[in-house]
């Protein structure tokens, strides 16, 4: 059949009195893709999460998800996808089994094909042999892979994670996204809302939302050479704090920001701008040790991205 | 859909019975209150302490005397001279009711004049001390009463009886007067209120609290079923309390049970519907479960005290009593008691029946209307 769609968003609205959350918004998800779902907070990726799961009625537009239409077949929608948000929602006085058993059950899934699916569960989680701990005792990383397991104890075609690594360990953040490729791999079609830059930079395609309206969509290449139309100078000095002031203070340099122990700029005329950052770091005592052009990264593309929005 | 429900109802059970305060808390609860009521708030007034001050010393003011401790409600446990040593006791709350048999008592009956006792009661403990004042003027209601006719016959010396009216009380279906077989049907009553409202009150704001409600609503779980499967559990748990209560009602306090226990056991079923809802109402009001434990708190205490539970709403200034019919512990006291001590059937308690049934759709209707499955935020 070639590649279809598995969420299909049709100018989508959602206003709650005067506030419009989601603001004509439309994009497709295709079957077995990672879609990366990015946004500051307030910004619509949760209601959009809501009405995609068929908890909340949008206002107009339309939206289906797996060929069912979340406002007249939610329940259609409900029991064929799976849901995880960064609180991990388990039950924390109930052990491994019984989380897994209680979803499993409010899935319908049958006893013997269960047995099966806790198996697997168990061992992907890495929780073989802890089936009875009490869901509290368990660390982290441990709990937001048993999370994981009960969203998809049903094996569904579409997962929706909200943040699913908020809080969790860069190493578990590492073996998390390994599942996810697995997932993927096996025509799981994943949607996933982060605030990890390094994360989006996983997925095949990303959608930026802001303000409740999409502001840039596609594959993380094809966002960065379609968006980024200044350069990214990186500047390593021993004072990032007081060279980030002096920097953000440039006419020709439009955003600067912190990234890692270095400071990055935003600049039309990298030549120029060179040029007055050096003086700058000069005036202000600042010791220059490094200063180059680089690939801009999806942190770069982001925050010029909300620059120009600002600005608008 | 049963799966779903099943499944809810064996989760609920599994953390009720994780929570380690909480199971021996809903048997041991019951029983404790029990004793407590059955024994500690008696408003039976026995063996009340007294003084006698006797300056007559007559063999007739001794009889007087002799007559309070006779009756069984009065010990006279001191017997003071002067009027000082009475006021000290009765501050010190050693007596609560003192007797002054004046000099000149057993003449003034001799010659035919009206003797005068006087009788201080000490009022701060109001409940006791009118009781107290009562039995002592029927007791020497009684005396004088005797000194009377002896007279009468000795003037008259006919050797009959003089007519006189001689009320015979008989109180009906509670014959001793004990309050204990007033209050343990109560205790039903309020216990099941008690743990009814507050346990289902928590039921939906933990899942709130945990996050897991905002699991439950993008899974295929029903509102209905989500509901059922929360208060199933809690129903059964409530009929367990009502079976200890009545157990030891009947086998401890030897509280009579005159009427039938399947009819006693499907109102108490009407009424749990009734505290249920106004449980899940706490619920789905709540955003915390400290707002849910307060708000319960707030409506159990208030209809505790205007249903007649301890005090008579006969007694109660009009405007209570008004708002006392928006009270379904009110209604279902009045069954209990009536099953319990009368033996009454669904022919006279259909009234409250109805008023149960109707309470309990007014309050499931809204709160599951509040329990937006569809949330917005």
């Amino acid at each position: 059949m070639g590649e279809t769609n598995s969420v299909v968003v049709d100018h989508l609205v959602k206003r709650f009195g005067d506030l419009t959350a989601v603001d004509d918004v439309s994009f497709t998800v295709k079957s077995g893709e990672i879609f990366g779902f990015l946004g500051p907070n307030g910004s619509g990726k949760s209601t959009t999460i809501r009405i995609l799961c068929g908890v909340i009625d949008p206002t107009d537009g339309n939206a289906s998800v797996l060929g069912y239409n979340v406002r007249t077949q939610p329940e259609e929608v409900k029991r064929r996808i799976g849901y995880m948000s960064q609180r991990f929602s388990l039950y924390e006085d109930l052990t491994v089994d019984e989380n897994l058993d209680f979803y499993a059950g409010v899935y319908e899934v049958p006893p013997e094909r269960f047995a099966e699916r806790r198996t697997y569960i168990l061992e992907m989680a890495g929780l073989v042999g802890r089936e009875n701990e009490l869901a509290a005792n368990l660390s982290v990383g441990w709990k937001q892979r048993l999370a994981l397991g009960c969203s998809i104890v049903h094996e569904p075609k579409m997962v929706f994670l909200d943040e699913p690594t908020g809080g969790v360990d860069p190493v578990s953040r590492r073996q998390f996204w390994d599942l996810l490729y697995e997932m993927a791999d096996s025509g799981v079609t994943l949607f996933v809302t982060t605030h990890y830059m390094d994360e989006a930079e996983h997925c095949h395609r990303l959608a930026f939302i802001y303000q409740g309206e999409i502001i840039a969509l596609g594959s993380p290449a094809q966002i960065k050479a379609d968006q980024m139309t200044s350069t990214v100078i990186e500047v390593d000095c021993d004072d990032c704090e007081r060279a980030l002031e002096a920097i953000g203070r440039l006419d020709d340099v439009q955003e600067a920001y912190l990234y890692g122990s270095m400071v990055h700029a935003n600049v039309d005329d990298a030549r120029k701008a060179k040029r007055t950052i050096k003086e700058a770091m000069g005036a202000s005592g600042v010791g220059l040790r490094e200063m180059r052009i680089v690939e801009p990264n999806l942190e770069d593309v982001f925050v010029s991205l909300m620059d120009k929005m600002e600005r608008r | 859909m049963w799966q779903r429900l099943s499944r809810i109802i064996k989760k609920e059970f599994l953390q009720l019975r994780r929570d380690r305060g909480m199971l021996p808390m809903l048997i041991v609860l019951p029983i404790v209150q029990l004793m407590l009521f059955g024994y500690v708030v008696s408003t039976d007034v026995k063996h009340l302490s007294m003084a006698g001050i006797d300056h007559d010393k007559s063999a007739e003011s001794r009889r007087l005397v002799a007559s309070f401790s006779n009756a069984g409600y009065f010990d006279v446990n001191y017997y003071p001279d002067n009027m000082a040593q009475v006021t000290k006791l009765l501050d010190a709350g050693d007596a609560i009711i003192a007797l002054t048999v004046p000099n000149g008592y057993a003449d003034d009956i001799a010659a035919g004049r009206t003797a005068v006792v006087q009788i201080i009661v000490d009022g701060t403990e109001s409940n006791a001390s009118s009781v107290a004042r009562n039995y002592a003027t029927l007791i020497i209601g009684r005396q004088s009463n005797g000194i009377a006719q002896a007279k009468l016959r000795t003037l008259t010396n006919l050797g009959a009886r003089p007519p006189t009216v001689d009320p015979r009380v008989r109180v009906l279906f509670n014959p001793s007067m004990k309050s204990v077989n007033f209050m343990v049907p109560g205790l039903i009553a309020f216990i099941l209120t008690l743990s009814t409202i507050s346990l289902t009150s928590e039921a939906i704001v933990r899942e709130r609290d945990q996050g897991t409600l905002e699991q439950l609503i993008v899974t295929p779980i029903r509102r209905g079923e989500l509901i059922l499967g929360k208060l199933i559990p809690y129903t059964i748990v409530a009929f367990v309390q009502i079976t200890l209560i009545l157990v030891v009602g009947v086998f401890w306090f030897g509280v009579p049970f005159r009427g039938s226990i399947a009819f006693l056991y499907f109102t108490c079923l009407l009424y749990v519907f009734a505290s249920l809802g106004q449980g899940l109402l706490i619920s789905t009001i709540s955003k915390t479960r400290q707002q849910a434990m307060l708000t319960t708190m707030f409506a159990i205490f208030p209809a505790m005290l205007i249903s007649g539970f301890v005090f008579p709403v006969e007694n109660m200034p009009k405007i209570i009593q008004i708002v006392s019919y928006a009270v379904p512990l009110k209604y279902f006291l009045v069954i209990v008691r009536g099953i319990f001590l009368k033996g009454a059937g669904w022919q006279t308690l259909w009234p409250q029946m109805v008023a149960l049934v109707i309470f309990s759709a007014v309050i499931f209707t809204a709160s599951v209307t509040r329990f937006q499955k569809k949330f917005s935020d």
